[in-house]
C-alpha cells in the first residue's frame, strides 16, 4: 500500500473517532445536514434532482428540530463511514489480483487505456476513488457496469433490491418469531421436554448448511407434496421455501439467545417480587419478564440482518431468485469494480439503517440505556 | 409452650419444616419451626446466613424455588391453612392479605417498568381499581412514605431513584392493598446506616397507624432491638430462643444469643481491640437429624449433657422459650 492510501485510511478513521467527541449542538447541525444529503442521494433516483432536494431539505429540517440525539449521532457517523467503506473497498479491489480488463483476450495497451478511460477505471486506486465519488455526488450514479455492457449499476440493482429486501425481511420475521417462541418456551421450563425439543431443533438448525436445508425442503414440499414451487420468482408462494431456508439458522440462534435470556430474567429478584404481589404467572412472564428476556435477541438482530442480507446468495442461487446476491458475487468474480462498490454501498446502507432501528428498539425496551440524552 | 389465645394470633406457624433437594443430599433448611405473630405485633427473626430465616418467609408465602418443599407443618393466617390452599387462592392472598418486601431494592424492582406501573399492579389486580384510581392511591402512599413529588415519581424508572427511595417504593407497593401481615426480609441490609434508621422508623409508624402485623427478618440484632416486640432467634434451621425483645437483650438465655450479642462491635471497646466473633461454622444441614445440640461444637459452655441428645425447646419463664440444657444460673 502506498503512503497516500495509508494516510487516507488513517484520516478516515480519525475523522470517525472525532465524530464521537463532537458536542451535541454540532452533532445536531452536522447530523441534520448529513441526513438531508443522504436522503437527497437516495431520493433523486426516483424523484429527480428537484424532488431529491425537497426531500433532503425536509428531512434535514425535521432532524434538526425533532431528531433524538442518538439518531443524530448515528447519522453523523453514517456519511464518513460510507466514504471510508468506499475507499477501503476500492483498495481491496485494486490490491486483489486481476482487473476488469484482464480477460483471456489480451487487449493492446492502447485499447485497454481507452477502455479504462471509458469506464472511469484508471490504474491508480486513489484516482478511481475520486472519479467514483464525484460521479456519485454529481450524477447520483453508481457507475457503468463493465461486464453488462451499456448498463449502469443502479439500473441493474434496482429490480433486484426489492426482491432481496422482501426475502430478507420475511426471513428475519420468521427467524425472530420462531426463535423467540421456541426459546422463551424452553427458557420458562429449563430441562423439560419442551426445552430438549427446542435445544435439539436449534442444534440441527445451526449445524445444517442452508443448501442442504433448502434441498431437503424442496424435496419434501415441492417434489413429494407438491405444495410449493421448486424455484423461481413470481408470487408469494415462491417466497416461502427460500425464506424458511434462510431463516432457519438464525431462528436456531435466536432460540438459544431467547432461552438464555428467559432463564436469566426469570431468576431475578423482581420476578419474585411480582409473584409476591400475587401477579398471575402469565402476567409475570408477559409484563415483567418478556422485555428483559428478548434484549439479547434484539441486539443480535442487527448482525442477523446483515448476515441474512449478505448471506442470501446461496439461497438465491438454489431457488433461482433474481436478488442482490447474484450481483454481489458476480461483481466480485468479474472484478466489476463499480458493481462491487454498488452492492457494498447498498448492503452497508441497509445494515446501518437496520442497526439504527435496533438501537432505538433497545433503548425503548431498556430504560437504563436511554440516559444517553 | 406459651401460645397466644386463638383470637390474637394473626399468623400461626406450627412445626414448619422445609427441605431443599440438592444433587445428592437433602438440606433441611427449616426444621420444625413454630411461632405466632399477633395482630399489630412486630416479631423479629434473627439468625446468621443459612439459619433458615428467608426459607421460613418464602415457605409462608409459598414462593420457594422449585427445589424447595415444605415437608411438614402448617401455616395459618387467621385460622386458614395457607399450605392447603389451591395455588389460585394463594395468589389472591399474596399482596392482598400478606405482602412482602425484600433485601435489595436495587434488584427487587423491575428495571424495565415505570415505578407507577409496578405500584398500581396490585390494586388493579386485587381491588379491581381502575388504573387512574390506582395511581391516585399509589401517589398518596408514596407521599405517605415520604417520597417527595410523588405524582411525578410514578413516571420514574427504578434506576432513577436512590436505594432508600426504592425501598420506600417497595414499602408503598407492599401496603397498597392494605395487607394484614407484612413480611420484611432483611429490608435494611442493603442500605446506608442513616437510611436504615429512617426505613425502620417508617415501618414502626406504619405499623402503629394501620394496626399492621410485621414479621421482620434480619441478621442484625441492632435492628430488632429498637423495633420489635418479640424476637425469635434461629440457628441451623431451628428456633433456639424466643423472648420479648427487651428481655432478650437484658438477659439472653441461650449461649448462641449471648455470643451474638458479644459479637456486636461496642462503642466503649478499647481502640484496636479485636472484634469478638463466634468460632467455627454453622453445622451442615444435609446429614439427617442432630444427635447432639446443634450449637455444641461452637458453644463455650458445652458439657457432657449437650452431647447426649439434641435438646428440646423448653419454657424458660413467662413468654420465653429456649433450646438449651445448661442450668440458667451457669449462663453468665
Amino acid at each position: 500500500m502506498s503512503a497516500v492510501e495509508v494516510g487516507a485510511i488513517a484520516a478516515g478513521v480519525g475523522m470517525l473517532a472525532g465524530v464521537a467527541w463532537l458536542p451535541p449542538k454540532a452533532t445536531r447541525v452536522i447530523g441534520s445536514i448529513f441526513g438531508g444529503a443522504l436522503v437527497f442521494g437516495v431520493a433523486r433516483g426516483g424523484l429527480g434532482v428537484t424532488g431529491g432536494v425537497v426531500a433532503g431539505a425536509l428531512l434535514a429540517v425535521l432532524l434538526a428540530r425533532f431528531g433524538p440525539n442518538t439518531v443524530l449521532r448515528r447519522v453523523t457517523f453514517l456519511l464518513p463511514s460510507l466514504l471510508l467503506l468506499v475507499f477501503v473497498t476500492t483498495l481491496l479491489m485494486y490490491h486483489a489480483p486481476g482487473s476488469p480488463f484482464a480477460g483471456e483476450k489480451v487487449a493492446t495497451p492502447q485499447v485497454e487505456a481507452a477502455l479504462r478511460a471509458h469506464f472511469g477505471i484508471p490504474k491508480s486506486a486513489v484516482e478511481f476513488f475520486w472519479i467514483y465519488v464525484r460521479r456519485l455526488v454529481v450524477d447520483g450514479s453508481l457507475g457503468p457496469s463493465v461486464k453488462v455492457q451499456g448498463r449502469m449499476v443502479e439500473t441493474l440493482l434496482r429490480p433486484a433490491l426489492p426482491v432481496s429486501i422482501a426475502l430478507g425481511l420475511l426471513s428475519l420475521v420468521l427467524a425472530a418469531a420462531f426463535g423467540l417462541a421456541l426459546g422463551i418456551r424452553a427458557g420458562l421450563k429449563p430441562n423439560s421436554a419442551a426445552d430438549y425439543v427446542a435445544t435439539g431443533l436449534s442444534a440441527i438448525g445451526l449445524s445444517l448448511p442452508s443448501f442442504v436445508i433448502g434441498a431437503i425442503l424442496i424435496v419434501i414440499f415441492s417434489l413429494k407434496l407438491g405444495w410449493l414451487p421448486v424455484a423461481g420468482w413470481g408470487d408469494l408462494r415462491h417466497l416461502v421455501l427460500p425464506a424458511v431456508t434462510l431463516a432457519l439458522p438464525y431462528a436456531a440462534y435466536i432460540a438459544r439467545l431467547a432461552r438464555g435470556g428467559t432463564i436469566e430474567v426469570m431468576s431475578q429478584d423482581f420476578i419474585r417480587t411480582a409473584r409476591a404481589k400475587g401477579v398471575p404467572e402469565a402476567a409475570v412472564v408477559l409484563r415483567h419478564a418478556l422485555k428483559g428476556a428478548i434484549l439479547p435477541v434484539v441486539s443480535y438482530l442487527g448482525p442477523a440482518a446483515a448476515g441474512i442480507m449478505t448471506g442470501s446468495f446461496v439461497v438465491e442461487t438454489l431457488f433461482g431468485i433474481p436478488g442482490m446476491g447474484q450481483w454481489f458475487v458476480r461483481g466480485a468474480i468479474n472484478r466489476d469494480y463499480s458493481m462491487v462498490l454498488g452492492t457494498a454501498l447498498v448492503y452497508a446502507s441497509l445494515v446501518t439503517a437496520f442497526n439504527l432501528v435496533v438501537d432505538l428498539a433497545y433503548a425503548w425496551l431498556d430504560p437504563r440505556v436511554r440516559s444517553d440524552a | 409452650m406459651t401460645r397466644a389465645p386463638e383470637s390474637e394470633a394473626l399468623l400461626r406457624v406450627v412445626e414448619l419444616t422445609t427441605e431443599f433437594l440438592g444433587d445428592d443430599a437433602t438440606v433441611r433448611a427449616v426444621d420444625h419451626v413454630s411461632f405466632d405473630v399477633k395482630k399489630g405485633e412486630m416479631l423479629g427473626i434473627v439468625g446468621e446466613s443459612g439459619s433458615g430465616k428467608s426459607a421460613t418467609s418464602l415457605s409462608i408465602m409459598r414462593l420457594l424455588p422449585p427445589q424447595g418443599r415444605v415437608t411438614h407443618g402448617s401455616v395459618e393466617l387467621a385460622g386458614a391453612n395457607l399450605l392447603a390452599l389451591p395455588e389460585a387462592r394463594m395468589r389472591e392472598l399474596r399482596g392482598r392479605r400478606v405482602a412482602m418486601i425484600f433485601q435489595d431494592p436495587m434488584t427487587a424492582l423491575n428495571p424495565y417498568l415505570r415505578v407507577g406501573e409496578q405500584l398500581i399492579e396490585g390494586a388493579v389486580l386485587h381491588l379491581g381499581m381502575s388504573r387512574a384510581d390506582a395511581q391516585t392511591r399509589a401517589a398518596a402512599l408514596l407521599d405517605r412514605v415520604r417520597i417527595p413529588d410523588a405524582r411525578a415519581r410514578l413516571r420514574s424508572y427504578p434506576h432513577e431513584l436512590s436505594g432508600g427511595m426504592r425501598q420506600r417504593v417497595m414499602i408503598a407497593m407492599a401496603l397498597l392493598c392494605d395487607p394484614e401481615l407484612l413480611i420484611a426480609d432483611e429490608p435494611t441490609t442493603a442500605l446506608d446506616v442513616t437510611v436504615q434508621a429512617q426505613i425502620l422508623e417508617l415501618l414502626s409508624e406504619l405499623r402503629r397507624e394501620r394496626g399492621l402485623s410485621i414479621l421482620l427478618i434480619t441478621h442484625d440484632l441492632g435492628v430488632v432491638a429498637t423495633t420489635c416486640d418479640r424476637v425469635l432467634v434461629m440457628y441451623a434451621g431451628r428456633v433456639v430462643e424466643l423472648a420479648p425483645a427487651a428481655e432478650l437483650f437484658a438477659r439472653p438465655l441461650h449461649p448462641y444469643t449471648a455470643a451474638l450479642m458479644q459479637s456486636l462491635p461496642r462503642l466503649d471497646a478499647k481502640p484496636g481491640a479485636p472484634l469478638e466473633s463466634i468460632a467455627g461454622m454453622p453445622p451442615r444441614l444435609d446429614q439427617g437429624p442432630f444427635r447432639e445440640c446443634s450449637f455444641a461444637p461452637r458453644c463455650r459452655f458445652v458439657h457432657d449433657a449437650c452431647r447426649v441428645a439434641d435438646p428440646p425447646l423448653t419454657e424458660a419463664g413467662p413468654e420465653r422459650l429456649r433450646r438449651c440444657v445448661l442450668p440458667l444460673e451457669k449462663l453468665s
